[in-house]
């Protein structure tokens, strides 16, 4: 029996998980199947805390973490569990190591993401919308803050920490374009984001897919299904007996540019020649 | 996710853009090709990063060269580097404004020679080609390369491909296939330092006055790239005419090239395509890329 400890109620996540379960099945040896309990708590360190707990009371072999703020929770148990990690944001940054922890994480580069969005119309204020209460969340915005300073560009941080804090923002605060990081929290939240702009809608670039379709113009990721491959690959070479510290941690580099030129022409003059011939895919 | 016929639909988009480019973009009045009577030149072009600028670009010499020759010239945009190679015949081409490795190709294959070189606004007719990596990804060497991925330009470039292919060789690199996880074309030069920044590929490679062009539009790209390797400089674009068209006429071409400076007409249509003027070629400026194809061919 497997645990599985997803950050949030992400889109990004499901499908990730989605591509693993798809994964683990076909992987294993005929007539042989793995029972597994899912928690998708709230990222919130204290209900991360407490799913992981529910699943090392359970007695699973190992547990199977999505996320950041999931993978710290489970890590910070310290129960000896084997865990694989799945959709950590650049793992070596939280130290996601020891004998049983391994895993596939991802790195974006915010600076190529901003490089793009700059392609495509001037920028003098950047709104990012983070959340405190996800470190990885957290880095992404000290990594935006130490750009946008170096390119004498303003940045309006947005925290969201609750529904609340949604409800707060004041749709003035924009800017020439906003930022979404990948915090669960946001992103699981993202209608209601985007809803607070509605009539004064900015330029939306992120390091998740546009799952929701809600219009982002672009963004630069990694696969989510491929990471959650690379996870049931692990998991099974773990139930086969192997120790997580002999199987090497992956991070992926295999970015995907999408650019929404259908949202992107709504914007007005804009020149999207360099992101059409850049981009892996084009909405039209 | 974005649905995978969106994938297929960009695809066939740039297919039917390529196809467009090549069936269409003939820049000048219609005519026929040289007939050895004077009555027009058809010139191919090889493609750039944006080629709607370049398109514009291009007609503006077109029509500067028909009016000073007296005879109509025509230019057309290639759909990709080493095209030209292909089409040359199909297309009845007169000649080409060649990048290095096609027209050293192009001598022997298609009985070509140069005639003129282009001198780039940093008055140079030379580019490198430059191997890099992201500063980040601490790869300094052949040896730290081993299971990454690599992006080159296309095959049919010195500075995008022969070049990082003979690196790789003199650096105990023979099989790319095996050594690397993954390589890719990126079809562009701007392109391929795109994708090393983008994390798309670990290691890239492209010409210098691309690599440096971009970064002075955009500084932070240099401070993101490490250039591991460097190549010995070799013609940037060369004006290379079929060898069986009359001598007057290429001399004329070549003068009024060389005299572009010289009129306000001229310095107008050099600053339109980007170059400071045109200077003679000549054979022995494409003998390190002989050299280069040379070390490629050992086995």
């Amino acid at each position: 029996m497997i645990g599985v400890v997803m950050t949030g109620n992400t889109p990004y996540y499901t499908v990730m998980h989605d591509a693993f379960s798809k994964t683990l099945n076909s992987m294993l040896p005929a007539g042989k199947k793995v029972r597994s309990i899912i928690q998708k708590p709230f990222p919130d360190p204290i209900a991360l805390s407490n799913a992981a707990r529910k699943l090392i009371a359970a007695d699973v072999d190992l547990i199977v973490t999505y996320g950041s703020p999931a993978t710290l929770a489970v890590i910070n148990e310290d129960s000896g569990i084997p865990i694989i990690y799945a959709g950590v944001y650049d793992p070596e940054a939280i130290h996601a190591k020891g004998p049983e922890i391994t895993g596939c994480g991802y790195k974006v580069h915010l600076s190529s993401l901003f490089r793009h969005l700059r392609t495509l119309k001037p920028i003098a204020t950047l709104s990012v919308v983070y959340s405190t209460l996800e470190e990885d969340s957290v880095r992404q915005v000290n990594e935006l803050r130490a750009l946008t300073k170096e390119q004498g560009v303003g940045l309006t941080q947005i925290n969201v920490k609750s529904i609340r804090d949604i409800k707060n923002i004041d749709p003035k605060v924009g800017g020439d374009a906003l930022f979404v990081t990948g915090s669960a929290i946001v992103n699981s939240w993202i209608d209601e984001v985007m809803a607070v702009f509605k009539g004064n809608r900015p330029t939306v670039v992120s390091i998740f897919p546009d799952l929701a379709e809600v219009g982002f113009i672009i963004t630069l990721f990694q696969s989510p299904e491929e990471q959650g491959e690379k996870a049931a690959a692990m998991v099974v070479r773990v139930l086969q007996g192997e120790q997580p510290k002999n199987i090497k941690p992956e991070l992926l580099k295999n970015t995907e540019l999408v650019f929404n030129l259908k949202e992107a022409r709504s914007m007005g003059d804009i020149n999207p020649i360099n992101l059409i011939a850049e981009a892996t895919r084009v909405i039209k | 996710m974005m649905p995978e016929s969106m994938r297929v639909f960009l695809a066939a988009c740039r297919h039917i853009l390529c196809i467009l480019m090549f069936v269409l973009v003939v820049i000048g009045p219609s005519a026929s090709a040289f007939d050895n009577s004077g009555e027009g030149l058809l010139i191919g072009v090889e493609p750039e990063h944006n080629i709607f600028e370049q398109i514009e670009r291009y007609r503006i010499l077109a029509e500067y060269l028909s009016k000073e020759l007296g005879i109509n010239v025509r230019l057309t945009v290639m759909s990709r580097y080493g095209e030209l190679l292909k089409r040359f015949k199909s297309r009845r081409l007169d000649g080409a404004f060649l990048s290095s490795y096609t027209a050293a190709m192009a001598f022997k294959q298609l009985n070509l020679e140069p005639v003129a070189m282009a001198v780039n606004l940093k008055d140079n007719a030379f580019s490198q080609g430059y191997l890099f990596t992201r500063k980040d990804s601490g790869i300094t060497a052949a040896k730290e390369m081993q299971g990454k991925s690599i992006v080159f330009v296309d095959p049919a470039t010195t500075e995008g491909y022969l070049f990082p292919l003979v690196w790789l060789r003199q650096n105990g690199v023979k099989d790319k296939e095996r050594y690397f996880s993954r390589f890719s074309f990126s079809g562009s030069h701007a392109s391929a330092i795109f994708a090393v920044l983008d994390g798309k590929a670990d290691i890239g490679c492209a010409k210098s006055t691309v690599y440096n062009r971009q970064i002075t539009k955009d500084p932070t790209i240099g401070a993101e790239l490490r250039i591991i390797a460097e190549s010995a400089a070799v013609p940037e674009t060369t004006l290379c005419l079929k060898k069986d068209i009359p001598g007057e006429v290429k001399q004329k071409l070549l003068a009024i090239l060389e005299k572009m400076t010289s009129t306000e007409r001229g310095r107008s249509v050099l600053h339109n395509i980007e170059l400071l003027r045109f200077v003679k070629a000549g054979d022995s400026d494409f003998d390190g890329i002989a050299k280069m194809i040379e070390i490629v061919e050992k086995p």
